[in-house]
């Protein structure tokens, strides 16, 4: 297989924003909000390969895949296939095609080149249909084959996924998930595809099953030259059929590169957070999971500057500070903590030593220094904080909570405690031949808690929303 | 640390010892089937029609329905031009035939008896053969309305929930305004514009009778084409005109046709209640409404101080019986196919 250096399928600044208000009226006053599901994502997909996505629930990835195909219409972007041309004299001449600007029954035909396997064996196939014909649909909706044609290209599907042929004519309910999951395979095999993309397609199966699958389409992969996108929430399931891995968090890749590169050192705190989570086999293995702190925010609002700074471990501190990388992160923690509360006994879980009473506290049956310490304790602070400026300005923020004065303790925060990453957008920066980052720490802008805007202007990445 | 990861990235085929899938294939077969077990592949309209049969009340609510429908219609002959494709005659007289013209011995209000065994009317008509022959009205308005109705409600509901936004805010607005009339006060406010007769009957009921099917499937396509089928077919290239029609309204179908038998009694009792306010078939008719229509007034005293019930009980029981037996059908077919609904989709497990 002849690899291309033009990728076979490109997508630029590809972005999909989902209204989330509810319907017309909502729209014509207005109210609409914006779902940032994909936020303008690069990406490259190379003949043969196998480019793993991966990323928790909600970070997009269903989205991103299904806007490549545009199954929905993505908001921004382009997406250019390289279409196989048949000219005279051989095969391999390829012809770029922008996939947002064709017209739907020049993309309907396109259908036979890019195909989709989807997440669910249950609810993907139709069960008022026979296996029979939810393969031979596809065959009939491009006229591939007809009559018994048709059959005979059935019969041949399900063999190349590993079924019976004589199952054609049953109906999906008699299957089970891994079957359920090889007839989707089949169908999308049915038009010949060169590119398919994989919707999480083991994620609801059985692990022994999964392995089973995972085979299946590596050995398609071979035998049919696809290149495939695959989707995942899991590190490990990418790990061995992944040619390159791209890390998405909240519509947007944190990471792109090799599987070799992503799996080793440097690695974006995302993803090292990620690989902690995957166990070892190895008993005396010593690996220590980096738990993240908080939930995936809101794609509705998404945070400032680098998305991941909400929950990232290594999240940076401002220059002028001295402090531990766990402190400066409770402190982040403490801030959003104030921004996102209504009342400041919500910001730590009140204890007046245990009178056994069990009415809620209120701030004023505690002492002022007994609250310091209990919201100390949540957030994991240290009693005083080593760097006198910080101390200070903690405390004085404790204070003003204490004197239930949210807004000025919020301020205060705001001000002493500001991280690059929340003003600053990394931009994607290689770190090796085929490896990308996003992430400040390898900004070549950022060096030593001092943001150098590059020349041209366009690295003044602050917060674009 | 997560330095010291030593997994190898190399690509390649994943090995799970015990797992791998020649030990898989020898050791069990991937589903509780083999080929031997020969459990021949039942479609979904098999196994309700299955689980319907063993339902006894709905079993009996067919055969009624049928028993009147084929009574309907071999009551008298039927002729298309002149040419008679149906030549059995159950009823022994005309419908329309006043027996004391011809046969002195009968006079109007006769009770029951062999010769008369539902009695006779009140302008001397055989009530038994007016009875039989009067199915044919009530029963083929209830089917003609109802498949009028049902196909376009399903259409309009469907492409309302496909295409959703504009088109379904649209559409279902039109639908609100209908629903803010009472449908039978629609249907009398057509007959008395348009005046009694069977077509226009028909039209009474079928005008605004399909909102209700257009907003059940409406509600219905939401939540198909939210599965991934819907999004897989569109996946290969499917129009939309094929993703509705193939993927789309089969699935919608059980919920439409226990509403559809169920209203089949409902139009059949709309029809009737406008005949007996004199608004359907002329009077005259052999229509059961209708015939209690001219029967009214003997509902308080009948000639000669005697009630003459046979007038007005018979025409009532057949439209009772009729309606009866088309919501036990429903009612079977509702529970023969929610069953299976309930039994899909969470079955195998792996
Ligand atoms: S830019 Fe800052 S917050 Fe974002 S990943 Fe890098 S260190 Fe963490």
């Amino acid at each position: 297989m002849t690899r291309h250096d033009e990728p076979i399928l490109r997508a630029e600044n590809l972005t999909k924003y989902y209204d989330s208000s509810g319907g017309v009226i909502d729209n014509l006053l207005g109210n609409s909000q914006w779902v940032k599901a994909v936020d303008g994502v690069d990406f490259e997909l190379r003949e043969g390969e196998t480019l793993g996505v991966v990323g928790e629930s909600g970070c997009g990835k269903s989205t991103l895949g299904q806007a490549l195909l545009r199954l929905i219409e993505p908001t921004d972007g382009s997406i250019y296939y390289q279409e196989r041309v048949d000219s005279e004299g051989g095969s391999g001449q390829r012809e770029e095609i922008d996939l947002t600007e064709v017209s739907s029954s020049r993309l309907r035909d396109l259908r036979t080149d890019l195909q989709y396997i989807f997440q669910d064996p249950f609810s993907s196939l139709n069960p008022r249909l026979t296996v029979g014909d939810i393969i031979g649909e596809p065959l009939d909706i491009h006229g591939i084959a007809s009559g018994e044609d048709r059959d005979e290209h059935i019969y041949d599907l399900l063999e190349t996924v590993g079924l019976n042929p004589s199952h054609a004519h049953r109906y999906p309910h008699e299957f089970s998930g891994g079957q359920r999951q090889r007839i989707g395979i089949a169908r999308a095999l049915a038009v010949d595809p060169e590119v398919i993309i994989c919707d999480e397609p083991v994620s609801a199966l059985d692990v022994s099953v999964q392995a089973q699958i995972l085979n299946l389409l590596e050995d398609l992969q071979e035998e049919f030259g696809l290149s495939y996108v695959f989707i995942a929430h899991d590190l490990s399931v990418v790990e061995h059929i992944s040619d390159r891995i791209a890390v998405m968090y909240l519509g947007e890749f944190a990471e792109v590169g090799t599987t070799e590169d992503v799996f080793s050192p440097p690695y974006h705190p995302y993803t090292e957070a990620l690989l902690s989570a995957i166990p070892e086999p190895d008993p005396l293995w010593e690996g220590e999971q980096i738990f993240l702190s908080g939930t995936v925010p809101s794609p509705i609002d998404p945070p400032s500057g680098c998305r991941f700074h909400t929950r990232c471990p290594r999240v940076i501190p401002p220059a002028e500070y001295d402090l531990e990388q766990e402190v400066w992160r409770s402190i982040m923690d403490l801030k959003l903590r104030v921004r996102g509360v209504d009342t400041a006994e919500a910001i730590a879980v009140l204890d007046d030593g245990g009178n056994g009473d069990n009415e809620p506290l209120t701030l004023d049956d505690i002492a002022r220094d007994n609250f310091d310490s209990q919201v100390r304790a949540e957030f994991d602070l240290p009693q005083t904080i080593a760097d006198p400026t910080v101390e200070q300005s903690l405390s004085q923020a404790i204070d003003e909570l204490y004197a239930k004065n949210l807004g000025a303790a919020q301020d205060l925060l705001e001000d002493a405690f500001t991280s690059p990453c929340e003003v600053h957008q990394p931009e994607q920066v290689p770190t090796g031949k085929t490896h990308r980052i996003s992430c400040l720490l390898y900004d070549d802008r950022y060096d030593d808690g001092q943001f150098r805007s590059t020349s041209g202007g366009t690295g003044d990445a602050i917060a674009d929303d | 640390m997560t330095k010291n990861r030593s997994t190898s990235t190399e690509r390649g085929r994943i090995q799970i010892s015990g797992f791998d899938s020649d030990h898989v294939t020898e050791r069990d077969p991937l589903s509780g089937w083999t080929e031997e077990s020969g459990r021949a592949t039942q479609s979904r309209w098999e196994r309700a029609w299955s689980r319907f049969k063993r339902n006894r009340s709905a079993i009996i609510g067919l055969a009624v329905v049928s028993i009147l429908a084929l009574l309907a219609v071999f009551s008298r002959p039927i002729t298309v031009y002149g040419l008679t494709v149906q030549p059995f005659s159950i009823a022994p007289y005309d419908p329309t035939t006043i027996l004391y013209l011809s046969d002195p011995t009968v006079s109007i209000y006769d009770s029951p008896s062999t010769s008369h065994p539902m009695g006779v009317d009140g302008s001397g008509r055989d009530l038994f053969s007016r009875i039989l022959y009067g199915g044919r009205y009530s029963i083929s308005i209830g089917f003609v309305v109802v498949a009028l109705t049902a196909s376009f409600g399903m259409v309009y509901g469907a492409i309302s929930g496909y295409y959703g936004g504009w088109v379904d805010e649209i559409m279902m607005r039109i639908v609100d305004t209908i629903f803010a009339f009472p449908g039978l006060i629609l249907a009398l406010i057509i007959v008395a514009i348009l005046g009694g007769g069977y077509w226009q009957l028909v039209l009474a009921f079928s005008l605004f009778g399909w909102a209700t099917y257009g907003r059940l499937i409406r509600g219905e396509v939401l939540s198909i084409k939210e599965n991934e089928y819907v999004l897989a077919a569109k996946a290969l290239g499917a129009r939309d005109r094929s993703v509705i029609f193939r993927h789309i309204i089969p699935n919608a179908m059980p919920p439409l046709i226990v509403y559809a038998t169920l209203n089949i009694g409902t139009v059949v009792i709309g029809v009737a209640a406008l005949g007996f306010l004199g608004l359907g078939m002329p009077p005259g008719t052999a229509e059961w409404g209708t015939m209690l229509d001219q029967t009214r007034e003997t509902l308080i005293q009948g000639p000669d101080g005697s009630i003459p019930w046979w007038a007005t009980i018979y025409p009532g029981a057949a439209i009772f019986i009729f309606v009866m037996a088309m919501n036990m059908i429903g009612d079977g077919i509702n529970d023969a196919l929610d069953a299976q609904q309930t039994g899909v989709g969470q079955e195998g497990g792996d």
